[in-house]
């Protein structure tokens, strides 16, 4: 019963998602332009967007959902393991530190080196946590909030030292967009996230066995720690590519697993699927928000943050007084 | 047939060595930290310990992948926690692959009566109830052959009188079918009452392996326990009379 009404909506969804990616492609433009610079416009510009957003909504959503099962905190969020603070480090240094001495990098650079930045923080967070307590999820969350506040701390150094315009790119960075998006880019990123996407999906049913620990999921018969650290490096891969892609998008990794918790159930055979695709309608229904305002693209973070924020309140005000939130003892 | 060759832990098991055929419920007494739990979780293969090794029907249990254990064991770990607002049909759904409680252990420990309710809001007792469900229930086609094998840690602790009496029943009706149930217990009364065999741990050695009435001796009790213990006898002889 439920099955096919979890089919439904999930077809539902990616009906949504291909509805709003081509109302945005074929928005109409000007009559004044060309037939060929209109073609531009939406395939190389528009397309790109599109598929950056549908990846972006799609890796950071599925990544949340599974590192708050393997961290065993349902409010985790990729944030939460330092990968964002790491990608938006190395994008300072490039944007700021780099900027004032007179070296700009060329395009493709950024995103690049945003990525190992990534992977390099969240590497700093593993050893950190293997040293302090064997990668247990306690260890995994300490260490990463001790490694995000120091990378924060050095990010507003170089905030201090920072001249007017590059200080602009960087917030305008910080706060998530869609608009650097480029098309081999874009490919090259969906080439790594799918095959990622796929992996996780392929093994979404050995999440349920996470769901009352360790000791139980290795009673189970999952293959402990082996598959945590797998996962693990599926998430970071996940972040760091769409950290990479469109900066630092705030709280959709958060929100949307927690909220489909709520409505789908906590089997993850299908919360996982409703989350990438939930996460991808979501992206473009922001991206089709920030061309509400003609004339300068509105940050990705300061749509999701508004809609999100007030949503994640009255979740946390519906589930008021449940178990987990109530302090024992 | 469940063999153990000089396990050894550090710090918390020396040197144990038993055999436990299939077909009993083994009780599992000794004071805290004995090392009771250690043993549970070394003989059910989740604990590796430093030397000796385990086997079942044969089989080192070392060489069996984690999904190949699944197969053959049941283990009931101490405590079940989780951060998320599962209820006790996922749970069961999860852990067991159960859309319903199987009959025969509904009728022992009545998990049906909060079937809808999120796990986290039941009492100690519920959960407990929950938790061999769970452990029993991905195991019940081998149960019902009588080649299954249960370990089981402090199944009894929470439960209420009935409950724990039902349990113990249920317990007895599987060992009786063939398989070997393991399980550590605190109540010295219902070891004699309804172990077939009781293991006596201290200070992770084992002090002595017997049927009740020869392993709930008042002076050997005492000793390890600490604590001055009178034998109740007749109970004991009774129960043990009644056994062939």
């Amino acid at each position: 019963m439920s099955e096919h009404r979890h089919a439904r909506a999930l077809l539902l969804l990616c009906g949504l998602c291909v509805a709003l990616a081509l109302s945005y492609l074929f928005t109409a433009l000007p009559g004044s332009l060309a037939p060929d610079v209109q073609g531009q416009i939406i395939w190389q510009l528009r397309l790109p967007q599109v598929l950056t957003a549908i990846l972006v909504g799609a890796g950071l959503t599925t990544s949340a959902a599974t590192l708050q099962i393997i961290l065993a905190n349902p409010l985790a969020d990729p944030g939460i393991i330092g990968i964002n603070s790491g990608a938006s480090f190395v994008a300072a240094i490039c944007l700021l530190g780099l900027g004032s001495v007179g070296i700009s990098l060329p395009v493709y650079w950024l995103p690049l080196a945003c990525f190992i930045g990534a992977l390099f923080s969240t590497l700093v967070i593993f050893l950190l946590a293997r040293r302090i307590g064997d990668l247990s999820p306690a260890a995994v969350i300490l260490a990463g909030i001790a490694v995000s506040t120091l990378l924060s701390a050095a990010i507003a150094w170089l905030f201090w030292v920072a001249d007017a315009q590059s200080l602009r790119n960087l917030t305008f960075w910080l706060m998530g967009s869609l608009d650097q998006a480029d098309l081999p880019l874009t490919l090259a990123a969906a080439g790594v996230m799918l095959p990622v996407l796929g992996y996780v999906m392929w093994r979404r049913a050995a999440f349920n066995l996470l769901y009352l620990g360790p000791l139980q999921a290795r009673i189970h018969g999952i293959n402990l720690p082996r598959f945590e650290k797998i996962m693990l490096l599926c998430s970071a891969l996940l972040v760091g590519i769409a950290v990479s892609l469109a900066g630092s998008v705030a709280f959709i990794g958060l929100l949307v697993p927690h909220g489909l918790r709520q409505l789908v159930g906590h089997d993850h055979r299908y919360l996982l699927p409703f989350c990438a695709l939930s996460g991808a309608a979501l992206m473009l229904f922001v991206l089709w928000c920030s061309r509400l305002n003609q004339g300068m693209p509105l940050p990705v973070s300061l749509i999701t943050a508004s809609l999100g924020a007030p949503w994640f309140i009255w979740v946390l005000y519906r589930n008021r007084g449940s178990q987990a939130l109530v302090a024992r003892g | 047939m469940l063999h153990a060759d000089s396990i050894c832990l550090a710090q918390r098991l020396r040197e144990i060595s038993l055999t436990l055929a299939g077909g009993r419920c083994v009780h599992l007494i000794g004071p805290n930290g004995a090392g009771k739990s250690s043993l549970l979780s070394v003989l059910a293969g989740v604990l590796t310990p430093d030397s000796g090794q385990v086997s079942y029907n044969q089989i080192p249990l070392d060489s069996l992948s984690p999904a190949d254990l699944t197969a053959i064991r049941g283990y009931q770990a101490q405590g079940l926690h989780t951060a998320f607002s599962l209820t006790v049909a996922d749970v069961m759904a999860f852990f067991a692959g159960q859309q319903r409680c199987p009959d025969v252990l509904n009728q022992a420990l009545e998990i049906d009566l909060f079937w809808s309710r999120p796990f986290n809001q039941l009492s100690g007792g519920e959960q407990r109830r929950v938790h061999l469900a769970m452990t029993l229930a991905p195991l019940l086609t081998q149960l019902n052959a009588g080649n299954g094998l249960l370990l089981l840690d402090e199944p009894m602790q929470g439960l209420d009188i009935r409950h724990q009496h039902s349990l113990l029943a249920l317990l007895q009706y599987f060992a009786k079918r063939g398989n070997l149930i393991v399980m550590s217990c605190h109540d010295l009364a219902l070891s004699a009452r309804f172990a077939d065999e009781v293991l006596l741990l201290d200070q992770g050695q084992l002090v002595k392996q017997g049927k009740p009435a020869d392993t709930l001796n008042a002076s050997l009790l005492s000793e390890v326990f600490a604590c001055p213990l009178d034998v109740f006898q007749p109970v004991v002889r009774q129960i043990d009379q009644s056994r062939p």
